[in-house]
């Protein structure tokens, strides 16, 4: 009954063998606002980037009204009436909005632009879903929710009846998304069909008709927005999935190894981080709690001395700003950088270059370098951390786990006093995950001080000793008693749903 | 001096000069608007002038000349789209190779082709015809400066406004811009990059042909080796300076043949050591560049 598409086993395994979706199965309703909720890294976009084309699926088929369809690309996505609008805009800055919205499909007189009739049909669109956009601005110049728009036009001048939008809200101002859902229940009324990927509870309730609920890559099946409660969809996201046990001593917090007073970073609208302030000790591992964009992130820029900001950070006794990063790593500073590609790794480089590429110039004589020390480290270190691969295979050729040993041997091997673990089992395999969590484990127990930024629900229960909640650029929660939070109340607490008093927090 | 700057054949000569390097200029423009950049537009010129001058000596006609001159600059370029577009080398290693190639390559077929019969490194041509336009060529200074030009002259005029047709008002404009300005955007809708930037590349193969064309068919009435001189990376000198705007692009170009005029032409009227006056459009160059680097960088920042 009404059902317009139709996702069925879908599996999409990458080339290095990461599963990003697992039999997932989607459906969808001639006029609706369908949401596709989920933690990061759940599966969702790439399910809907399999769905408009840009990516092809392993296994699984789609049917549209009924008759099945091969995406093979985009514009076949396009000519079906399927289109997406990508979370990072692809605008062509330095062209006016009619020409963004045309693109790819311009009209035409004989051999020369159509431009009066571009024009036109684009006002005539703005008027019709009350879009307050200026066609012969350029759009480099426009603000984020303009953009979004022209966005939203260029998918509806394609005749789309299946609208998808990739996190619209993520880059947005309360004022903006309070917009962009009306255009789109002017949308929905004129009988378009969204989708929407989120992870804000909010928006799925306040916005939409049903809710598909994906995790690990798979589909947990789909709800009417208005059977369920925020709690009871959070915790279809999260999951009630065991904990994995890690076995840990006794916290004995020792020196205070970073610390931040009212810091604060400006950010276009609200501040990224907004008077935040915070100790980590020796021998703990403080978790970084909350959905992602919440400020974690900047925490770490901070730390790591990658950002500038206003207020005080004290890594290891010394001020952060002003000091270069390899200053900062001298103090005795590890990072494990969330994206390997591109911060963690140099992808052009062997394994042995990767590993040695942090103190290579303290292994000196006489300016050469001490290669035959430094392989045998190399390879001492690959065994130590089970990495797959030779010291002189290029890094590139190894898994996503194997890749993320290798800057875990890296950093942790230079015997820090404090690491910055960003996301360090981020889309690496589930004997990986142990592997890292034991040496974090262990070195904690040996007196070095952790700071974890994790998404990951079953990491911050299994690793930390504390925990603190990041929302909207604040601290939402501070909690001392891990092992007595419930994962749902933490998710309250990401959420923003809940919010822990100063003096709680306190104590 | 002053005299000598601001007679009537003055003005003539530096347009004349200009003439290749706005060719070169034009062809840096399609190339570098699509997002890829031909830095063999050099020895694209002189493959073409040299082609030019051959086909038309022995075809007698300078038309056939002019079209297999436009042709090779294309054959040039299109090596270019094959090295970087299919086999996704750099292009600008790929436009070095090409530039060395095309020395030793415009050699081998004056050598090949006319040896024991004249100096074998120049090669004779049919020169394209001047034109003298009706009325207008009588109008003091510019009469004779802009209306009675080389033929190639007004096929450059013709050039810039098809040019600043072509970016602001077809299908292909907003395609090449698209390529050049954000290839993602296009690819998303199903534009196809590479063949944008292989028909970019073909527009500018075809200018720096008729670049090629006026130094051994109008300029000089033959091909010698090395007659190029620079003019190519001159050209792309005078687009950075433009940043890519056509007019723009086409004064600044004017300029430096001026420059180059004043080089050669100065060597008679002024007495300075001719050494030090020929390295003056290089130097120019040099300064446009640093100019444009930092403007640039100034852009960027703020």
């Amino acid at each position: 009954m009404g059902e317009l598409l139709c996702m069925k086993g879908i599996t999409k395994r990458y080339g290095n063998g990461v599963l990003a979706n697992e039999h997932a199965s989607f459906s969808l309703r001639e006029g609706e606002i369908h949401a596709i909720a989920g933690e990061n890294g759940a599966g969702k976009s790439t399910l809907m980037k399999i769905l408009c084309g840009a990516q092809q699926p392993t296994e699984g088929t789609i049917e549209l009204r009924g008759k099945p369809v091969r995406m093979t690309s985009p514009k076949v996505a396009t000519s079906l009436g399927i289109g997406m609008v990508y979370q990072h805009f692809m605008l062509v800055d330095e062209l006016p909005v009619y020409l963004n919205v045309f693109l790819g499909v311009e009209k035409r007189r004989g051999l020369v632009l159509d431009k009066q009739a571009m024009i036109a049909q684009t006002r005539a669109l703005c008027e019709k879903y009350d879009m307050p956009v200026d066609p012969l601005a350029l759009c480099g110049d426009l603000p984020v929710g303009l953009r979004q728009k022209v966005e939203i036009l260029k998918v509806l001048v394609r005749d789309a009846k299946i609208i998808i939008l990739d996190e619209p809200t993520a880059v947005l101002t309360p004022q903006e998304t309070e917009q962009l859902f009306k255009q789109l229940r002017i949308l929905r009324d004129a009988r378009h069909t969204i989708v929407i990927i989120t992870h804000k509870l909010r928006e799925m309730k306040e916005l939409c008709d049903r809710i598909t609920i994906m995790r690990h890559g798979k589909t947990m099946g789909a709800v009417n927005a208005c059977d369920v409660s925020e709690q009871e969809i959070s915790e279809l996201m999260v999951g009630g999935s065991v904990r994995l046990k890690v076995a840990k001593a006794d916290v004995t917090p020792g020196e205070i190894v970073a610390e931040m007073k009212a810091v604060t970073v400006p950010g276009s609208g609200r501040p990224r981080l907004d008077g935040i302030s915070f100790i980590a000790r020796a021998g703990e591992i403080l978790c970084l709690a909350g959905v992602e964009g919440n400020g974690q992130q900047q925490v770490i820029e901070c730390l790591t001395g990658q950002i500038d900001y206003r207020g005080s950070v004290k890594v290891l006794g010394k001020e952060v700003r002003g000091q270069s990063v390899r200053k900062i790593r001298d103090l005795g500073m590890a990072h494990i950088p969330e994206d390997r590609m591109t911060m963690g790794t140099n992808q052009r480089a062997s394994l042995h270059e990767n590993l040695i590429s942090v103190d290579f110039d303290r292994n000196t004589v006489a300016g050469f370098l001490k290669s035959r020390a430094l392989k045998a480290r190399s390879e001492k270190q690959l065994k130590a951390f089970l990495v797959k691969g030779e010291i002189q295979t290029p890094i590139s050729m190894l898994s996503g786990g194997n890749m993320q040993k290798v800057v875990v041997a890296r950093e942790l091997s230079q015997h820090p006093r404090l690491v910055i673990a960003n996301q360090p089992t981020r889309g690496v395999d589930v004997g990986a995950i142990a592997f890292i969590h034991e040496k974090l484990i262990a070195l904690r127990d040996a007196g070095c001080g952790i700071v974890l930024v994790s998404a990951d629900m079953n990491e911050v229960f299994s690793l930390a000793d504390r925990i603190i909640v990041f929302h909207e650029g604040r601290i939402a929660a501070e909690i001392n008693d891990v092992a007595n939070t419930t994962e749902q109340q933490l998710g309250r607490y990401m959420l923003g749903i809940d919010q822990m008093k100063r003096e709680e927090a306190a104590q | 001096m002053l005299e000598w700057i601001l007679s009537e054949s003055f003005l003539t000569n530096v347009i004349a000069y200009a003439i290749p390097i706005i060719f070169a200029a034009y062809a840096s423009l399609i190339s570098n608007k699509a997002g890829i950049s031909a830095i063999n537009i050099e020895g694209a010129i002189s493959v073409a002038a040299v082609t030019g001058a051959l086909v038309s000596h022995f075809t007698g006609s300078w038309v056939i000349g002019l079209i297999c001159a436009m042709s090779a600059g294309i054959l040039m370029m299109m090596l270019l789209a094959l090295a970087a577009l299919q086999l996704r080398a750099d292009s600008f290693l790929s436009g070095i190779a090409l530039n060395t190639l095309a020395t030793g390559a415009c050699l081998l077929i004056v050598k090949g082709v006319l040896d024991g019969r004249t100096d074998s490194s120049t090669a004779p041509s049919v020169p394209v015809p001047s034109l003298k336009l009706p009325l207008l060529s009588d109008i003091p200074v510019i009469g004779k400066a802009i209306f009675s030009q080389n033929l190639l002259f007004y096929l450059m005029l013709i050039a810039l406004a098809l040019i600043v047709l072509l970016l602001n008002h077809t299908r292909l404009g907003v395609q090449i811009k698209t390529a050049g300005y954000h290839p993602e955007a296009g690819e998303s809708v199903g534009m196809s990059t590479r063949r944008t930037r292989a028909i970019a590349l073909m527009i500018c193969g075809m200018m720096a042909g008729l670049g090629g064309a006026y130094l051994s068919m109008a300029s000089l009435g033959y091909f010698s080796a090395g007659m190029v001189s620079g003019r190519g990376f001159i050209g792309i000198a005078a687009e950075a300076m433009g940043a890519g705007m056509p007019i723009r692009t086409t004064l600044f170009a004017l300029l430096f043949g001026a420059v180059d005029y004043f080089a050669v032409g100065g060597q008679t009227v002024l007495s300075f050591p001719y050494e030090l006056l020929n390295t003056l459009p290089y130097l120019m160059t040099l300064l446009a560049l640093t100019l444009y680097a930092a403007a640039h960088n100034k852009r960027k920042r703020g």
